[in-house]
């Protein structure tokens, strides 16, 4: 009796512990938090983690569909900033930091995933006979919707330039803030911005131009 | 200001990243130049795009990645718990270590010293016998008590000396 009620008053007081931890560390800057964590605190950079996890995941998935893959990397990236947590200049925001590695993840990925894909379309050229495309099939961009079509022309940008657009026009992080992340001068992040919107701009008024001749011709075939 | 140079300053200034000493003359610049004002209608259009999709409702999660992180860390009791331990145990050592150390500083005093300090700064040189004021109190060591020299045996009354071996404690 004594014997499996003592496991059972230890828990209850390990979770306790825990839940009064959880609720200490909530209360507590970045800084503080880092610091807690190299000196053995888990619960403090489980904080880390919730603080910053909804973001990450959301700039991740701004890159890669796939959101097991994104799943995925967010949970690296999170392993990776433990383990590199020695490294961290605790003079500077944890949060660019963070983000850092998490678009050099990200963006390692695409570039891995990419070249795979590279690869596979050059095996099958050499290896099977071209397929021709079939006239009767439909444009599969008609059943696109916006987020889609915004998703193929971001793709089109070169990835210096999209990377700085996606962090400022639909994650909101400021021209500073990307400059930390990626490790370049504001001005340099100022330039590849207005490059960047200007490349959107472009891509995104030919797509819809072709978009809206290829409509013109159905309704005259019609 | 050059149509070039205003045009990059434009697709800043879509995106509230121009300064504003800047945005009055890109502004001054749009009002005489129509060709680029119609680029920062293009530009407005193909912002707001960018503005609906950053909108759109990415899939919602219910569960914090932390539950899988923290299978892959290190355990933690090698880390907060066994360094609070640790941190009490050096405490205790640390109390422990001092308290030795000047027990042992005052042993040679409790058993054999020549020199002790009475309550007003009195020294005394003989543990055999002490000289103090009237009304002033030692310990004797052999029953822990405060006596006065008055209660103590074989004091001449005058010149307050008397047998106060083990002195201790003033």
């Amino acid at each position: 009796m004594t014997t499996s009620t003592k496991p059972a008053v230890a828990e209850s007081v390990t979770l306790r512990e825990a839940v009064t931890e959880m609720r200490d560390c909530q209360g507590i800057n970045d800084a503080r938090l880092v610091e807690m964590t190299r000196e053995g605190g888990q619960e403090a950079f489980a904080e880390l983690v919730r603080r910053y996890e909804n973001r990450l995941i959301r700039v991740i998935s701004r890159f890669i569909l796939d959101p097991v893959m994104v799943e995925d990397i967010a949970q690296e990236v999170f392993l990776r900033a433990y383990r590199r947590l020695e490294l961290f200049d605790p003079s500077r925001r944890f949060g660019p930091w963070l983000f850092q590695i998490g678009v050099n993840m990200t963006l390692d990925h695409l570039r891995k995933t990419q070249r795979r894909i590279k690869w596979s379309l050059f095996s099958q050229n050499r290896n099977e006979e071209q397929r021709s495309i079939d006239p009767a099939t439909a444009d599969p961009r008609d059943a696109l919707d916006l987020s889609q079509e915004v998703r193929l022309v971001l793709d089109q940008i070169p990835e210096k330039y999209r990377t700085v657009l996606v962090l400022r026009d639909l994650e909101n992080f400021s021209t500073s803030e990307i400059a930390a992340i990626t490790n370049r001068k504001e001005a340099t992040i100022r330039w590849r911005l207005a490059e960047a919107r200007a490349k959107f701009q472009k891509l995104w008024t030919a797509r819809q131009q072709r978009d809206s001749i290829a409509g013109g011709a159905e309704v005259d075939y019609a | 200001m050059k149509c070039r140079t205003a045009r990059r300053k434009i697709r800043l200034l879509v995106g509230n990243d121009l300064a504003q000493s800047e945005v009055e003359l890109v502004q001054e610049h749009i009002a005489e130049c129509d060709p680029c004002r119609r680029h920062v209608e293009e530009m407005l259009d193909s912002s707001d795009i960018l503005v609906t999709y950053s909108e759109e409702a990415l899939s919602q999660r219910r569960t914090s990645v932390w539950e899988s992180v923290v299978d892959q860390l290190p355990p933690q009791s090698e880390s907060a718990a066994t360094s609070k331990r640790w941190h009490v145990r050096q405490s205790v050592l640390v109390v422990a270590a001092i308290f030795a150390i000047s027990t042992i500083g005052i042993l040679p005093d409790l058993i054999s010293s020549s020199t002790f300090m009475g309550p007003s700064g009195i020294q005394v040189t003989n543990p055999e016998y002490v000289e103090l004021p009237a009304g002033e109190y030692v310990r004797h060591y052999s029953d822990q008590s405060w006596q006065s020299l008055e209660e103590l045996d074989s004091v001449p009354q005058g010149n307050r000396r008397g047998p106060v071996r083990n002195v201790v404690g003033f």
